[in-house]
């Protein structure tokens, strides 16, 4: 019934949760020290019928803190060079109050290390309840902090007077299922927590432009130099916000959404860029999932020195990057806009688990961007440059190649080999396998589903079994032994033509003695095909064979066995085989061995033969000249 | 100095046979390199459809593959371009004192001469690689150091400031440096000095501002830049997907390295003017 309503409609009939925790946060940017500092006061409500005895925090800034906290040894190398060359962008949040339903409870704090066991770690922290929380029982927590912000690195911090105040403020962990579910800062994972309403006061110098999560209440100037914003979000489950004088305000309107770009001045000419995007993609998502759902939008393009605080989803607000100079064809500031737009949806609404299953939000957001990215520009939608078109299965295939062989999809981002690993896995290889699912069963048929999901889980946190019982109520289909092979195995799905063979069928030749007439048939031929499956996910897989006359014949292996054969007889003659010839299984690791020529071409190599040879003749005779 | 630039046109047109015959050293090395990428590309695609659809289709999914699934082969292909530059940096000593030898009015066969000027032409080419090398280190850490210091600079482009100027810089001072090599290799071949006295006279001789020695060497590498923008401006309109402009590509590429070899032998003769 509700999916015969318009999108419209059906948006509107879905209520926002019920808020878990209510936050109200005044802060004070100090823009000199690099600090904020804030007042918290947190109303929680135990959702379980069980009494709970402990509240976990994040301290997530605490991972700046020093080079063993688990985010930095989960960076490596790359801490250590940043921070050699940064040597004063050290970051951290410091506790000078905190108080459970008023009574002070800050020597009952511990750092709690459930990941890795980390000593050095302190972006966790266990508060004690000497009373219990009772079932459905309710909580207020009042905490006052200073945060120092980390020059920044990752995703958070300062590079002045740039400001991305992100994971700053003491945060409750999520709640799920009658327990905590509470992580350490690592470097593959990302967020999450429990839907909150949030009433902020930003206090920043009078002349700062500030973006944030949510929808100013009131500005007001506080005659010192200061102004204080007042900000409510509602339905939202982090708040961050940005601050920079430099800023430009665009304001524009897609659809009923105001939007707000703020911009670095030496971007202005990329402003087009960044919007023309977020139409394409908040039109798709309108048309195939449903409309944005939050009341605006802000667009931060991260200031000098801040690239790392680009490409980051939080509610409402996204952060973006671009350079001046990058060519039209190159269409990094597209991407990453549709691609954090992607994900107010696929972590924002669908408030999935980022930290345990991050390719719930990272690779169906990826999958549903290469869909947008493909369909607003075309052949080339990703880069398309000096002759050369990049789409979204080669920028995925590409990626996925690099490091996706080691970590089944369904592994926590903390779980796996590294960030190679995460990336590969957890974005492209999980959009590879939901381009072959849509191989399976249709593109649109998939979409539907995925957007039969959204709607259903709307302003809830579903976990895997949800997004997959929901996929196979919706399409009608049974993806799950195909699910089970691509989210929980590390196999590859790699199909190959292993032989184009041709013979001459001789003509009829009985025991000697028993000559029959010459005969006037015409010569038949016998082609033999061979296709072999060479990784150990198996799909049912197209074939087709051309032959030298023009005529093809397609068919549909299983793809159950480790070969199959096409034998035909006739008086044509197999001049190729593809396999998979529409591309349906982009999760298939080498395209290359995917068709064969029963006399390999030529031309195709002296294409690229031919002209390297040319690039080197010149590059020597350059050389010579120096 | 434009009566030096023309002249030297003159001597080098009238002297296309060498310059055939030195174009055809470097279509060699060339067509070697083209072999041995058929061969690998030959291997790698495996009687594929890429193998025809190439030509019409450059494919970045063939090119990811490629990368992805037969990397040893093309890292193969980056050493074999790497010995060539070796050998052919070496055969250079010679060929530099061929048409050195070709441009000075002494009896004999160029060739022959040209021989006997090896070991000053590869001691001038040590010397010279060596100077190349401490100017590009330079230009290198100043601008790294710049890039340093204004790490934490709010304001806008900063890299591109430092990178830009310091790019600009590299590439004069590395056209000054050919100059210097040029008349170092012009000096050791017709006065048979010794390389390190060829090259310090030459320092002196182009830095002294000697009968434009500078500018005369810019106003070759202009000629020689704007002979490359009319080959690339004339190559963009040869459609590659089809064989005949396949080959038309290819055969135009070649007309425009001999060209370019005959522009060598003209920045020769021309800078010889100004010895005389």
């Amino acid at each position: 019934m509700l999916l015969a309503l318009p999108h419209g409609a059906r948006a509107a009939a879905l209520a926002a949760p019920t808020p878990a925790v209510d936050y109200r946060i005044e802060a004070t940017l100090d823009p000199e020290a690099r600090t904020v500092t804030g007042r918290l006061h947190a109303h929680w409500r135990n959702p379980s019928r069980a009494p709970v005895d402990s509240l976990y925090v994040h301290l997530y800034l605490n991972a700046f803190d020093n080079n063993r906290t688990t985010l930095m040894l989960g960076l490596r190398d790359e801490a250590e060079r940043w921070f050699q060359r940064h040597p004063d962008g050290w970051g951290r949040i410091d506790l000078a109050a905190l108080r459970v339903d008023g009574r002070d409870v800050l020597d009952q704090l511990e750092f709690v290390r459930p990941d890795d066991g980390n000593p050095d770690d302190r972006t966790l922290a266990r508060i004690g309840l000497s009373k219990p929380v009772p079932a459905l029982g309710e909580l207020d927590l009042d905490v006052d902090f200073i945060a120092t912000l980390p020059r920044v690195f990752l995703r958070t911090g300062h590079a002045a007077p740039f400001f991305c105040v992100a994971q700053w403020f003491p945060k409750l962990a999520a709640f799920r299922d009658g327990g905590w579910r509470a992580h350490q800062f690592h470097a593959t994972s990302e967020f999450s927590a429990d839907f909150g309403s949030y009433d902020v006061a930003l206090t920043v110098p009078a002349d700062y432009v500030v973006g944030y999560t949510g929808e100013a209440r009131t500005t007001r100037d506080n005659g010192n130099g200061t102004k204080t914003i007042e900000v409510h979000a509602d339905a939202v489950h982090d708040f961050v916000w940005v601050a920079d004088p430099r800023f430009v305000v665009i304001d524009d309107r897609i659809g009923d959404t105001p939007v707000r770009l703020l911009i670095q001045p030496h971007h202005r000419v990329q402003a087009v860029r960044y919007l023309q995007a977020l139409r394409a993609a908040m039109t798709r998502y309108r048309d195939w999932i449903e409309p944005y759902p939050y009341p605006v939008l802000t667009l931060v393009d991260p200031g000098p020195g801040a690239f790392a605080a680009g490409g980051m989803e939080y509610p409402m607000l996204i952060t973006l990057g671009t350079s001046r100079w990058l060519p039209a064809g190159i269409r990094l500031p597209e991407v990453v806009t549709v691609h954090e737009f992607g994900h107010q949806y696929w972590y924002g609404v669908v408030a999935t688990d980022e930290v345990e299953e991050p390719w719930l939000d990272e690779g169906v957001n990826s999958y549903v961007e290469g869909l947008i990215m493909d369909a607003a520009y075309g052949p080339g939608s990703y880069v398309d440059w000096l002759g050369l078109q990049v789409d979204s299965v080669a920028a995925q295939r590409w990626s996925y190649l690099q490091g996706g062989q080691w970590d089944a999809i369904a592994t926590p981002s903390f779980r796996m080999l590294d960030r190679q690993s995460y990336a590969s896995t957890a974005y492209a290889k999980t959009a590879l396998a939901l381009g072959t699912v849509a191989g399976q069963i249709g593109a649109e048929r998939l979409l539907a589903g995925l957007g039969d999901y959204a709607r259903t889980w709307r302003f809830r946190h579903p976990i895997e079994r949800d997004f997959r019982t929901s996929l196979v109520e919706s399409t009608g289909r049974d993806l799950e032994p195909l699910l089970e092979q691509l989210l929980h195995g590390t196999d590859v799905l790699d199909y190959a033509v292993e032989r184009v063979d041709v013979h001459p069928v001789p003509p009829y030749a009985p025991a000697a003695g028993n000559a029959l007439p010459p005969s006037n048939e015409p010569t038949r031929y016998r082609s033999e095909i061979v296709i072999a499956r060479r990784g150990d996910v198996r799909v049912p897989v197209d074939v087709l064979v051309a032959y030298e006359d023009g005529g093809e014949t397609r068919e549909t292996w299983n793809g159950e066995d480790r070969w199959y054969r096409i034998d035909a007889t006739s008086t044509r003659q197999a001049a190729y085989a593809v396999v998979d010839p529409d591309h349906k299984l982009p999760l298939d690791v080498n395209w290359l061995n995917n068709s064969r020529l029963r006399e390999p071409g030529t031309r195709g190599i002296w294409r690229l033969a031919g002209r390297w040879g040319l690039w080197v003749q010149a590059m020597l005779l350059a050389i010579s000249g120096l | 100095m434009l009566r030096a630039y023309l002249r030297g046109a003159r001597l080098a047109a009238a002297r296309w046979p060498l310059v055939t015959a030195l174009w055809l050293f470097g279509l060699a090395f060339g067509l070697a390199f083209a072999l041995a990428s058929a061969t690998w590309l030959s291997d790698a695609l495996d009687g594929s459809l890429a193998t025809k659809t190439l030509l019409r289709h450059l494919d970045v999914e063939v090119l990811i593959d490629l990368w992805m699934h037969h990397q040893e082969g093309l890292r193969m292909l980056l050493v074999l371009a790497a010995v060539f530059a070796v050998a052919h940096t070496a055969l250079w000593w010679w060929l530099d004192g061929v048409i050195i030898a070709a441009i000075a009015p002494s009896p004999g066969s160029p060739w022959r001469r040209g021989t006997a000027l090896v070991p000053a032409m590869a001691g001038l080419f040590a010397i010279a690689i060596v100077v190349w090398l401490a100017w590009t280190a330079s230009v290198v850490a100043a601008a790294w150091s710049l890039l340093r210091l204004t790490r934490e600079s709010p304001a806008p482009h900063v890299w591109e400031h430092i990178a830009v100027p310091a790019l600009a810089l590299w590439l004069l001072g590395t056209a000054w440096l050919i100059a210097v090599h040029d008349h170092a290799r012009l000096r050791a071949g017709l006065t048979r000095t010794d390389p390190l006295s060829a090259y310090r006279w030459a320092l002196g001789f182009v830095a002294g501002g000697g009968e434009n020695a500078f500018a005369l060497a810019l106003l070759l590498q202009a000629s020689g830049l704007a002979l490359w923008s009319v080959y690339q401006i004339i190559g963009f309109s040869v459609p590659l997907t089809e064989l005949i402009g396949l080959n038309a590509s290819l055969i135009w590429g070649q007309l425009f390295l001999w060209l370019r070899t005959g522009v060598r032998l003209w920045s020769m003769a021309a800078q010889r003017q100004l010895h005389s």
